[in-house]
């Protein structure tokens, strides 16, 4: 067992679900989420949940990979927007083939397999992106 | 005559199928069958989930579209039981997981149950309870599992991967409410996969007559009996699909006509997603139905059991379905794979240590 357990415990909210604040002195978003707002020092924020779609704004595919990672490359690694509060994270970016990614593809989040600690460790879970379902 | 599931109904409901499908002509064509056999399975292809999917994550999006569809807070669900066989830790419950990444922790139940292919079922059944005794408002039931077959098995030609999940709830808010259930156990070992083995036995003449039929036939009756209904009085029918083949045989022994059996009837499109199954043809009827319409629904599981419900569709049905994808929306979006890249999204593949 090679991950640290209280180091993904202490992570699992920020690695499950996109959450930001919102500054009620200045208006501006912070993210990752502060108690301090980092544009004017305000400490009356507000924190929400960040959802809906976002859109692909660069990428690349990592192929030399750290251990617990090896069954899942290449893996696609991607810079996301969400244009309605502008929230841009760095995510993996899965279901999708290399030839199909390009500049504002639009993407939804979905919870999927990140990283494994080996047959009997700890499994990590996180928040990754898909391109949107066609309905 | 007054029942605790008359104040009960599915408030929302939602589906997951992976992406990827394997035909079942690619499998026959590597381990040697002639093309008969899935033909008489009556199955053209199964999905398969990708390499970074398991039981847990494909449970999450399924509940995720049903809360969609409910439109309640996480906040609300007083419990999430998770059915599967597939679970990704033997020890550690999926049910934690996944109510922690819909913000449904920490004042809720949860846990997961085991039976086979109709352990989520059964959960539909005590969430029932749960629900009419006030002890929850709502209740999360998910199945879900990336079915395993040992390479080489029959069984291949159908094991597959997908959830279904429903918010259960009062029936004054739902979209479809449960008018009756009945529930039929026995000792009968049809199908099984002992502790620390990677694949499940079956026993080849065994699955039909005395496990599947027998129990799902034992189930429907009682139903029938509790409750004075008739086949005639159903719209739709929906039973565990581990073929295409078994569904309208056993409607044909209860006297189901075809037609009401067609409509749920997804197996030669995404394989058996054994927890999954029976609840993703349900689901497709949610995504179909007319308010007023009557579902027999009728899940299987092996070890082994059958329940069965009667459940009418409210007028809730129409907006709510639009919140979230359809069965055949996630049929739909489908990329087909070969045989290696399946062995490795399913791990077939034996690897040298690390
Ligand atoms: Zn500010």
């Amino acid at each position: 067992m090679k991950y640290s357990i209280p180091r993904y415990w202490r992570s699992r909210r920020n690695l499950y679900r996109l959450e930001a604040v919102k500054c009620r002195s200045c208006s501006k978003i912070n993210y990752p989420p502060s108690t301090t707002c980092r544009y004017c020092g305000s400490r009356d924020v507000e924190l929400f949940e960040v959802n809906g779609l976002a859109k692909l704004i660069t990428w690349t595919a990592v192929y030399s990979e750290p251990e617990g990672f090896e069954v899942f490359k290449p893996i696609v690694v991607g810079v996301v927007e969400f244009p309605e509060c502008g929230v841009r994270v760095l995510a993996r970016i899965t279901d999708v083939d290399l030839n199909e990614l390009r500049e504002g593809l639009v993407l939804e989040p979905i919870l999927r397999k990140i990283s494994e600690d080996g047959e009997a460790g700890i499994i990590r879970y996180s928040l990754a992106f898909r391109p949107k379902m066609k309905e | 005559m007054s029942s605790p599931e008359l104040s009960v109904g599915v408030i929302g409901w939602g589906s997951y199928i992976p992406m990827y499908r394997l035909l079942v002509s690619e499998i026959a064509r590597i381990w040697g069958f002639p093309p008969e056999t899935p033909k008489n399975l009556g199955m053209e292809e199964k999905a398969v989930a990708g390499i970074d999917e398991d039981s847990v994550t494909m449970g999450y999006e399924a509940a995720l579209n049903a809360l969609r569809r409910a439109e309640v807070s996480p906040r609300d669900i007083g419990a999430v039981w998770v059915g599967s066989e597939s679970k990704p830790y033997a020890v550690k419950p999926s049910a934690s997981i996944i109510a922690e990444a819909l913000g449904i922790t920490p004042s809720t139940m949860a846990a997961d149950l085991e039976f086979a292919c109709r352990a989520a079922s059964e959960a539909l059944r005590i969430s029932i309870g749960a629900v009419a005794s006030g002890l929850v408002k709502y209740a999360l039931v998910i199945g879900s599992d990336t079915a395993q077959a040992e390479p080489g098995d029959v069984l291949e030609f159908t094991a597959s991967s997908g959830a279904a999940a429903f918010v259960i709830g009062s029936a004054d808010n739902a979209a479809a409410v449960f008018e009756a259930s009945y529930t039929y156990v026995t000792d009968t070992p049809d199908f099984w996969r002992r502790d620390g083995a990677l694949y499940p036995l079956h026993t080849e003449a065994f699955t039909g007559e005395p496990a599947y039929f027998s129990h799902i036939v034992g189930a429907v009756k009682g139903l029938f009996e509790k409750t004075g209904l008739r086949p005639s009085d159903f719209d739709y029918a929906v039973f565990h699909q581990p073929n295409a083949v078994f569904p309208l045989r056993v409607a044909a022994k209860i006297g189901v006509e075809r037609e009401k059996v067609l409509p749920g009837l997804v197996v030669s499109k995404i394989g058996n997603t054994y927890n999954a199954s029976a609840l993703t043809g349900f689901s497709r009827i949610l995504d179909i139905a007319r308010p007023g319409q009557r579902v027999l629904l009728a899940p299987f599981g092996s070890g082994a059991g059958s329940d069965a419900y009667s459940i009418i569709v409210t007028d809730k049905v129409l907006e709510r379905r639009k919140k979230a994808p359809t069965v055949d929306d996630y049929i739909a979006r489908r990329k087909v794979i070969d045989y290696a890249s399946y062995a490795k999204y399913r791990s077939l593949i034996a690897k040298l240590p690390r």
